[in-house]
């Protein structure tokens, strides 16, 4: 008996000393933000550079707002609104400042037909910039989260051809397919052979207007809020007709793919 | 006869089980989320405080059964030691978080952190006492017990002050969250297990022929196994935030270890139900119920959890939080199989506590609604993870699911209200019995 309660004795030791062991090997996130737009996860580099404000500071205000009640980070946290963990990689810092200043709606809020709304949070732009930067290097630090999904990786291995259903394969032919078909018919309203009016106006060239319609905003930043939000700006000579629920009817995936067809119209 | 320390564990079982019904009631609203997204519900009650509420009324329940458990175990084994009334006094500060925290949860105020280390205080305090007065430490069946249960208890309080100490030990976001990933596996996976086993032992030892040296060795080496098994199934919580390739190699194990513990665990259960004695209560069926749990939880979803190439894909997910949710799951059933089996003995009749009903409605409640928690966890890889489909998308393709691990949950209310209104009707009348010890 006395060796079988040696024998739980060292199971015990070796289990507290596996926790502490593989607890070491953890680095530490607000190192990992210096320096990580070197690494291969397309960090905004203007975030995640020796100027950037300190992590911890973004830490601090992702706890005190609260964010991991709606939004989770690792997949752990509320779960009622998006994962962030790879959020600057994937949209980039420029589109997180205008979400976080509330001049662009979340898409993901958009797109998904339950109305979670995001709370006006009315951060500061201190607040806004040490948050971005919390956010990059919680980007860095996870850089197998999540995993490529596997249709990319089969794809850019060759393994499959692209899309095999419909042959469409980058993100601008599925936009060009979603400009000229349902739910959207943007063609029906839009050409885009110049000064050619259906409804509304002429979509040629447009990459190159987008960049300069409203002062401070990025092209990509104007065309999706003109699709979310389309009586924001109004082209001077043109009423308020277009569809306001487009953000309904088309996912997040199928709105990039449509703004990077436009922006190919240059 | 009934001791004041029993009478503080009898307390102690009425607390588990008014807790255990709270949270069944909480977990059925927060799972309605899945109803309506715009309900009036999640108006009136924001789901993230709800779902703060029931995990705190379900460490709750299972703490207050493993103190009261605890208790008794003391009380057995050494009824010439202390036994003033101080032992029911000692557990009103118990009495009182298990009630501030939820609210506390409910009404956002930000004094959880600091209750939940309070809670992790009395539990290290009351291991500490009960070490005390169960006595040196011995090679006997009661010295073995001790051992295993106290050592259970020093980890379920460790791990609760070090998760609500981790901001403070650190501000990085990455070793923050795998502090408290640790210190959950600690309080949970590996602390809850041991008390779980001793008090399973304790059982066995009752309700079956077994020897005391046999259920002795049994216990110690079942606890072994499990702390290591618990040990290895935390740390694929680590592997997002950049651990080092050697340990996660050395988490790869985990697919052998792990499912190794749970089948120990169950054959040395095994042993004992099928040889039970005369006066055995329905006890064998919770630990039955336990056991199938363990096997699930530890020996299946997280053995298979712990493997790198197959954890990348599952972190995150419903699928990843199964198996602690399934381990947990089984602690509760041995604690609820603890209850019926004191107080039949507290009442000196040794009959039928709770009956049969609640145990077949709370089982096919837990591993129902575990296996619709599978089953969106395999959703959410395939969808999201796999196809690439977006979060909120991938939500709302769970959805349903959820909606049918809802029915588990209405089950598991049913089953905890009847064992609950069983508890009440054949309550120990303590007024008679209090003072005779």
């Amino acid at each position: 008996m006395r060796r079988a309660q040696v024998f739980f004795g060292i199971c015990l030791s070796i289990a507290l000393l596996l926790g502490i062991g593989a607890l070491l090997t953890i680095p530490d996130a607000t190192n990992l933000s210096v320096g990580a737009s070197s690494t291969s996860l397309a960090v905004d580099s203007r975030v995640a550079n020796d100027d950037s404000p300190n992590t911890v500071d973004g830490f601090a205000v992702w706890q005190s707002n609260a964010c991991a009640g709606c939004h989770t980070l690792l997949g752990a946290g509320g779960g009622y609104a998006s994962d962030l963990t790879r959020i600057v990689a994937r949209h980039g810092a420029d589109e997180l400042r205008a979400v976080l200043r509330h001049e662009l709606a979340a898409p993901s809020l958009i797109a998904a037909t339950n109305a979670r709304i995001m709370p006006r949070l009315g951060l500061t732009r201190g607040e806004i910039e040490a948050l971005i930067a919390f956010l990059s290097s919680v980007s860095a630090s996870a850089p197998l989260f999540p995993p490529q999904p596997l249709i990319e990786t089969a794809i850019q291995t060759g393994l499959v051809a692209a899309d095999p259903f419909d042959a469409v394969s980058t993100p601008v032919e599925r936009g060009r397919r979603s400009f000229g078909s349902a739910p959207a018919n943007c063609a029906s309203c839009h050409s885009l052979e110049p000064d050619s009016i259906i409804v509304g106006p002429s979509l040629a060239g447009v990459a190159v207007r987008a960049l300069t319609r409203v002062p401070g905003q990025s092209a990509t930043t104007y065309l999706r809020n003109s699709i979310l939000y389309p009586s924001d700006y109004l082209v001077p000579g043109y009423a308020d007709a277009m569809a306001k629920n487009l953000g309904g009817m088309l996912t997040t995936d199928q709105i990039d793919d449509v703004i990077a067809f436009l922006l190919t119209l240059g | 006869m009934m001791t004041t320390m029993k009478h503080a564990a009898y307390s102690l079982f009425t607390l588990t089980v008014a807790a255990f019904v709270l949270h069944a009631l909480m977990a059925l609203v927060v799972g309605a989320q899945f109803l309506a997204a715009n309900s009036l519900l999640a108006s009136i009650l924001p789901y993230p405080n709800g779902a703060g509420m029931v995990a705190a009324w379900w460490r709750g329940a299972l703490i207050s059964g493993i103190l009261g458990g605890g208790l008794i175990l003391a009380a057995d084994a050494a009824p010439q030691a202390v036994d003033s009334r101080r032992w029911r006094r000692g557990f009103l500060i118990w009495r009182a978080l298990v009630v501030a925290v939820p609210l506390c949860w409910l009404l956002d105020i930000p004094l959880i952190a600091g209750l939940e280390a309070t809670m992790g205080g009395v539990v290290l305090a009351a291991g500490a006492a009960l070490w005390r007065v169960w006595g040196a430490a011995s090679a006997s069946f009661e010295g073995t017990l001790r051992l295993v249960w106290t050592a259970g208890a020093a980890c379920i309080g460790s791990g609760l002050i070090l998760h609500a100490c981790a901001p403070l030990l650190t501000s990085s976001f990455a070793r923050q969250t795998a502090l408290s990933a640790l210190a959950d596996a600690l309080s949970g996976q590996i602390g809850l297990s041991l008390t779980a086993v001793a008090l399973a032992f304790w059982q066995l030892h009752r309700i079956s022929n077994l020897t005391p040296a046999w259920a002795a060795r049994g216990a110690a080496v079942c606890a072994g196994v499990l702390v290591v098994a618990g040990a290895w199934l935390a740390l694929p919580a680590l592997y997002p935030l950049g651990a080092a390739d050697g340990v996660r190699m050395l988490g790869g194990l985990g697919v052998g270890i792990a499912p190794i513990a749970a089948i120990m665990v169950a054959a040395h259960a095994h042993r004992a139900l099928v040889d039970r004695n005369a006066s055995a209560t329905l006890a064998g069926y919770w630990i039955a119920l336990g056991v199938v749990l363990w096997l699930l939880g530890v020996g299946v979803v997280g053995a298979f959890g712990t493997l790198p190439a197959l954890a990348v894909w599952t972190a995150g997910t419903p699928l990843a939080a199964l198996s602690a949710s399934w381990s947990s799951a089984g602690a509760a059933a041995i604690i609820l199989g603890m209850i019926n089996q004191a107080m039949a003995e507290a009442r000196g009749q040794n009959r039928r506590i709770t009956g049969l009903l609640p145990f077949w409605l709370i089982a096919a409640g837990w591993l129902g609604s575990g296996a619709a928690m599978g089953m969106a966890g395999v959703v959410q890889v395939m969808t999201e993870r796999a196809l690439g489909v977006a979060y909120l998308d991938a939500q709302r393709l769970i959805a349903p699911l959820g909606c049918l691990g809802l029915i588990g949950g209405l089950m598991t209310v049913l089953g905890i209200g009847v064992y609950a209104l069983g508890f009440v009707v054949r309550r120990v009348v303590l007024p008679n019995a209090v003072g005779k010890g």
